[in-house]
């Protein structure tokens, strides 16, 4: 996460710490999948960071993920930064192009995105 | 079935109506409208179907006509039933509704079978079956034959036949009904064949094809629509048109207008209306299983899909958004049409339909009625699917079924539905309107860092507002204190100070876009005050604009009179994170009483994430201003972003101690426990927020979030329509 410029690097960051808490390894157990995310700063796919949400290890990592993920989501940062606060409907968000999704639905769909913890305001 | 062996993907599917053990390939049938049809058979009884034009575009025309008796044949023959569909059934049930009317069903269903039976077993082997015998299986075979010739493509060979006895009037089906099969059949060939191979028929059946004139019988208004399409186009030319028009729509579908007029140029304003009222009727009869149908097989399908996704006793998977579409398609609240999901009864397509009816209000008045009627009740742009489901040929219709086909055979299918609608043409409209939704909730243009006043301000007019908002500031009264101050900011508007209180408010009132908006206002009236620059950077660090933020901290040391000298001497706009925090550094060894300094450096290393960093100088400043709720607050809040929440409910319970109206520190403590997990708790802390600032979007949308993951979502629907009262009383603190 060290050195994104995207606001979603935040949420990720969170979201490793999240991993070592007692609610976070529920999490772990009970999805036991992973995820790799592309978040494209602006337009989808282009200058797209990658991260991984392993949520068989239980860790964030920056790049791409090595083997096959059970799922890949893609999205603009800010239409991620939308769907883990609740101000965009994912559904919605699927419809109109704005999420493209890669291997497994039904794994897709064990991810609900707004399961990341939230940002706290200073 | 070409459709549905694209979905299954061989040719030896299962026959049609078959039952199917995946429901995504049920749903597909259903979509298509293929299984559907011997449901809408059942619903009529001893009724022989009529063919009309608008089967024209059906990839096979004639499973599209069944016979009266496929009922019967496929209640009563379940396992003869799949290899009859394979060689043509419902060409034969076709056949099989030539028995003339006069002639009583022959024997018990038994020997009615072994009939059959025999008649198959001829058809399958030669394209001359034997042609004696009752004249029901003479005609039969005749009737074969030329079907058969009529698929191989060569003329049909005229047969003697032994006199049938038959009346006038069968003979007046027969003739009436071939030559409406015979275009169906052969609907790629020229009219002169289809003309020649039907006189051989009825020559050989020794009936007279000059009758054909003005149409009789039992179908008069169809067979006159069939003639008015035909004289006009012609079969081919008919299907292209139907094409044309379903690629121009999809051209159009922004601009309804256009297209409207160039339907009505085609058909004239009533064309149009009398093709509808026909469908209208026809789908009563529940004839022709068309889209209607097809629609609600879609609904029965998708039930059963959900049924089968509700077995699956994750509670998250319950949860989930693709379930709750399902079950919503299952519903009827959503259909897919065109490659785009609508609401059942949603305003938008009420809003269409209320639109077009006043630009047509002149010519179409019945028609618009009728057609809001229709949306009343059954959904949305119905008649679009139920044009382009029968024109199943048609461009859009077919793309979608391909992306959907995929689901079967591939798991990757979300990649191509989600493709199929990102090259949707009517992308840009959900698009735009998903843009108009987002607009008109965030109170337009806050985002773009531009304040906006509330409508009703009674502090307008007050003599003097300003005191008034400190004066409700200080007591807590966070959103009285900002009209108070909104009265002021308008009565001065370079009020630099109005502004920056006006700011802050907002800040604990945890609006932080309208906190940047005002705090833009004070910097434009007073750019050096360092409080609102130290502002503007926390307000920049909570939407997680880095670059913002740090560029206006950093402005902060340049700006500080002690401090200032330490900037670097060129000036630039974009500075480095390090650098910054470097120079913070510097200062605060300078000078380490001085908390101000250290806030600012919590806020950077929270920019950075070094949240171990940041906890240490906010405590550092704690220690020099004890009594500072906000700087509580940032502690906390910066514990709880490096999942620290147990610590930081205590540093959000001393602020609150400190100033118990402070709503953005009630909302930071409904994210400290739904980030733990406790949802049922953190509700209870949102509700506060929220009842505090009914205009704290924020706080909706976590309470929304929580509610969903603590299973209320029967509150959910009071969360929607901001039904304080009920939540209070649901989720008492």
């Amino acid at each position: 996460m060290d050195g994104s410029s995207l606001k979603s690097a935040q949420l990720l960051e969170q979201m490793r710490l999240h991993l070592a808490t007692d609610a976070g390894k529920e999490l772990t157990k009970k999805v036991g999948l992973v995820y790799q995310l592309n978040i494209a700063p602006k337009k989808l796919g282009v200058d797209e960071e990658i991260f991984v949400v392993d949520l068989k290890k239980g860790e964030v990592t920056k790049g791409p993920y090595q083997g096959k993920p059970d799922a890949t989501f893609s999205f603009t940062d800010s239409d991620f930064l939308g769907i883990v606060t609740g101000k965009t409907n994912p559904q919605m968000a699927f419809i109109r192009g704005a999420i493209k999704i890669k291997g497994s639905i039904i794994a897709a769909q064990k991810f609900s995105l707004d399961i990341f913890p939230k940002p706290a305001k200073l | 079935m070409a459709m549905r062996h694209l979905i299954t993907g061989q040719n030896n599917c299962a026959p049609d109506g078959a039952s199917s053990s995946n429901p995504l390939n049920a749903l597909a049938n259903a979509v298509l409208g293929q299984s559907s049809k011997a449901q809408s058979i059942k619903e009529l009884p001893g009724s022989v179907s009529v063919p009309s034009t608008s089967d024209f575009g059906a990839a096979g025309p004639l499973s599209t006509i069944p016979g009266s008796e496929n009922e019967f044949k496929q209640d009563q023959r379940p396992l003869a039933r799949g290899a009859d569909f394979i060689r043509g059934g419902p060409a034969n049930d076709w056949i099989e509704s030539f028995r003339p009317p006069g002639v009583p069903e022959f024997g018990g269903p038994e020997e009615r079978f072994a009939e059959f039976d025999q008649i198959y077993n001829n058809t399958g082997t030669t394209f001359g079956p034997p042609l004696d015998g009752p004249p029901q299986r003479v005609l039969s075979g005749v009737l074969h034959s030329f079907l058969a010739s009529g698929r191989a493509g060569v003329p049909f060979q005229p047969v003697p036949v032994p006199a049938l006895g038959l009346s006038e009037s069968d003979k007046q089906c027969i003739r009436d009904r071939s030559c409406i099969m015979a275009r169906h059949i052969l609907a790629d060939q020229p009219e002169e064949y289809i003309q020649a191979q039907v006189n051989t028929l009825l020559h050989s059946l020794d009936i007279d094809n000059r009758m054909r004139g003005p149409m009789h019988g039992r179908y008069p208004e169809l067979e006159e629509y069939w003639n008015q399409s035909q004289s006009s186009m012609g079969p081919a030319m008919m299907h292209n048109a139907a094409d044309k028009w379903i690629t121009e729509f999809g051209k159009q579908s922004n601009n309804p207008e256009n297209w409207a007029n160039s339907f009505e140029q085609q058909y004239g304003p009533n064309g149009w209306a009398s093709e509808f009222e026909q469908h209208q009727s026809q789908m009563a009869v529940g004839q022709m299983g068309g889209a209607n149908m097809a629609n609600l097989a879609a609904m029965e399908q998708s039930r059963m899909l959900a049924q089968t996704l509700a077995s699956n006793n994750d509670p998250k998977f319950q949860n989930s958004k693709f379930f709750q579409f399902v079950s919503k398609m299952s519903r009827g609240e959503l259909i897919i049409e065109d490659n785009q999901v609508k609401q059942g009864s949603a305003s938008q397509s009420s809003g269409w339909a209320d639109e077009f009816q006043t630009q047509y209000n002149a010519n179409a008045n019945s028609w618009a009625d009728q057609f809001a009627h229709e949306e009343l009740s059954q959904g949305a742009d119905k008649w679009v699917s139920e044009f382009s489901s029968e024109h199943n040929q048609g461009a859009l219709n077919d793309k979608w079924i391909d992306e959907f086909s995929k689901l079967n055979v591939t798991d990757e299918w979300a990649e191509e539905f989600s493709g199929g609608f990102g090259e949707s043409s009517a992308d840009p409209w959900v698009d735009e309107f998903q843009e108009q939704l987002l607009s008109s909730k965030q109170n337009s243009g806050a985002s773009r860092g531009v304040y906006v006043f509330s409508e009703m301000n009674p502090y307008v007019g007050h003599p003097n507002p300003m005191q008034e908002g400190q004066e409700l500031f200080r007591k807590g009264l966070l959103s009285e204190a900002v009209l108070a101050l909104e009265a002021e900011v308008l009565k001065n508007p370079d009020n630099s100070e109005g502004w920056r209180l006006l700011g802050v408010t907002h800040a604990e009132n945890d609006d932080d876009q309208q906190a940047i908006a005002a705090m833009m206002r004070a910097h434009q009236a007073n750019p050096t005050n360092l409080e609102v620059l130290l502002a503007l950077g926390v307000s920049h660090t909570n939407e997680l604009e880095q670059g913002e933020a740090l560029r206006y901290l950093y402005r902060w040391l340049q700006n500080h009179p002690k401090y200032g000298g330490l900037a670097l001497p060129q000036s630039t706009d974009s500075p480095y994170g390090p650098d910054v925090i470097k120079l913070f550094n510097d200062a605060a060894q300078m000078s380490p009483e001085d908390a101000d300094v250290h806030i600012v450096l919590g806020v950077l290393y929270n920019l950075s994430r070094e949240y171990d960093k940041a906890i240490a100088s906010f405590k550092t400043a704690l220690q020099l201003k004890p009594q500072d709720y906000s700087l509580w607050n940032k502690l906390g809040a910066t514990q709880a972003n490096s999942i620290q929440s147990a610590d930081a409910i205590l540093a959000y319970q001393q602020a609150l101690d400190l100033k118990p109206n402070y709503v953005r520190a009630w909302a930071n403590m409904g994210i400290s426990y739904a980030n733990q997990g406790l949802y049922e708790d953190s509700i209870r802390y949102y509700v506060r927020a929220v009842s505090m600032n009914p205009k704290a979007d924020n706080a909706w949308q976590y309470l929304r979030i929580s509610l969903g993951n603590a299973s209320r979502a029967d509150m959910i629907a009071a969360c929607d329509a901001r039904n304080l009262d009920a939540l209070q009383k649901e989720f008492p603190l």
